[in-house]
């Protein structure tokens, strides 16, 4: 974190800073902050984009979704701007205009505001539309797929309320679900193609001779349906609190859902000043990405060449926006932990440190040096880098040691213009591989 | 998940040359929590920096 941050937080304590973070848009104070241009572009112009139009819109998303998660004061709403997108996974390939709407108008738009909307935003989605096949299913031919994961994976949870017939008969409800071009979002019900006989949904029927309607029911039913609280409490709890959360946490914010009528922000209030939360420090293991944008925050490190982040990226494995099946990148540590990802964060950590301090052309630029004031011994120059990259002091085991890495002669050692260039990247991407900046 | 990478890398990247700083990754998969919360400097004393920690 910034150590900039640090201090207003602690100068307006925990629950006001948290407030503000729940109110994004005071955040921004007039400034705004610098990402592509084309992700402010509605659908119809995104398929006016004539030149490589999937690889531009590509692009756009990966180096517009670190440059927010990098430099937003609203680092609470891009956390759950990779939450939800995660959780309604749609991967870009070959739907890399949709998506960047996609993210824009269902998924960042509602990040924050109520389950129902969200569900609903990304329900007439062409993205979603396309990627589950909703767009083609028909009263003839009605497509199971984005009934399926409807149920699964954005609402009950698998296997948690519902059965194969209810599959069939929410497929029928969606059928006439479908994308048109021409309408604004592209989305439009085609009631020819509507299956309009009555249908029974988790044992509430639906009237026959209806249209828009049998989707919208479902949605309705869906939202308010108290396993669908749990299940994403539960998955909320996953991603902030640790791999197995206390039960006790998933039922009090599965009724603060209910109560609020899926209220996002007031789950994420009682989410984050539970006694649960409070007590969970460090059992998260920060995702690829999640170290990847910390340690750019960390260090002020920006890419100049995309191919040359895109690549670090995918030996990460998290390459964003390119999980292919629905279920979003795994959020548990036994995913990642393993003996090529600390590898790979290791070498990301000297990359961006050691590589972008020392080589010329390295397609980075890195503020880092600025960072650190003028230490004018080892001691201080471990001290200034824990408070740049963590935004703490060190307790003097772990100091020890990395002044030990620095020099064999102590603390007090006079930092040398020589000792500095030779010493500074390495020592701060080791802190960055360190241990306490991998758990959080 | 790719495949590890082979131990000629690591070498060659350099890793295998921070000596005793190694010790800083000792807790690096603990399995207990403990262990890990342990590698913490300031776990139990800054509740404002772990809140945003892990909020942002």
């Amino acid at each position: 974190m910034r150590p900039e941050e640090l201090a207003h937080a602690k100068q307006v304590g925990i629950a006001a800073y948290l407030e503000e973070q729940l109110a994004p848009d005071t955040l921004f104070r007039g400034k705004k902050v610098p990402y592509p241009s084309i992700l402010d572009l509605d659908r119809t112009r995104l398929q006016r984009i004539k030149n490589n139009a999937g690889e531009t819109c590509r692009i756009a998303l990966i180096t517009g979704m670190i440059a927010r998660a990098v430099n937003s004061p609203a680092q609470l709403l891009e956390r759950m701007v990779e939450f939800w997108a995660d959780h309604f996974n749609i991967a870009s390939d070959g739907l890399e205009t949709d998506v960047v709407d996609y993210q824009r108008t269902a998924i960042r738009r509602n990040a924050l505001t109520n389950f129902h909307d969200l569900l609903v935003a990304t329900a007439k989605h062409p993205a979603m539309l396309y990627y589950l096949d909703n767009a083609s299913s028909v009263a003839a031919h009605p497509n199971q797929n984005y009934a399926r994961e409807l149920m699964e994976l954005h609402t009950l949870g698998v296997n948690n309320g519902y059965v194969e017939a209810d599959v069939n008969e929410v497929a029928r409800a969606f059928t006439g679900w479908t994308v048109d071009d021409s309408q604004p979002g592209g989305f439009r019900f085609d009631a020819a193609n509507h299956d309009t006989d009555p249908k029974t949904v988790f044992g509430n029927p639906l009237p026959g001779g209806r249209g828009i309607e049998d989707g919208m029911d479902v949605l309705n039913l869906l939202a308010s349906h108290p396993n669908t609280a749990k299940f994403v409490c539960g998955k909320l709890c996953v991603r902030f609190i640790s791999d197995t959360p206390p039960q006790s946490i998933v039922n009090t914010l599965a009724t603060v859902w209910s109560q609020n009528n899926g209220d996002i922000r007031a789950v994420l209030r009682a989410l984050f000043l539970s006694a649960e939360f409070a007590q969970a420090v460090g059992l998260k293991l920060r995702r690829p990405l999640d170290f990847v944008i910390g340690s750019l925050r960390a260090t002020t490190t920006t890419f100049t060449d995309f191919n040359f982040l895109n690549d670090l990226l995918d030996h990460l494995d998290q390459v964003p926006y390119n999980w292919h099946p629905p279920n979003g990148y795994p959020d548990v540590a036994g995913k990642w932990a393993n003996s090529n990802g600390l590898l790979q964060r290791w070498n990301f950590s000297q990359t961006i440190t050691e590589t972008a301090l020392n080589s010329h052309n390295s397609g980075m630029r890195t503020g880092l040096l600025r960072r650190i004031g003028k230490p004018l011994t080892v001691g201080q120059l471990v001290d200034n880098l824990a408070t740049v990259l963590f935004g703490l002091t060190l307790d003097s085991d772990v100091r020890v040691q990395l002044i030990a890495f620095v020099t064999p002669n102590g603390a007090d050692t006079a930092l040398t213009k020589t000792l500095l260039t030779q010493k500074l990247g390495s020592l701060a991407g080791l802190m960055l591989s360190a241990p306490m900046f991998q758990w959080r | 998940m790719s495949t590890p990478l082979p131990v000629s890398n690591v070498s060659r990247r350099g890793f295998l040359k921070l000596g005793g700083a190694a010790a800083l990754f000792a807790g690096w998969q603990a399995s207990s929590s403990k262990a890990r919360a342990a590698s913490f400097p300031t776990a139990a004393t800054d509740p404002v920096y772990h809140f945003l920690n892990r909020i942002s």
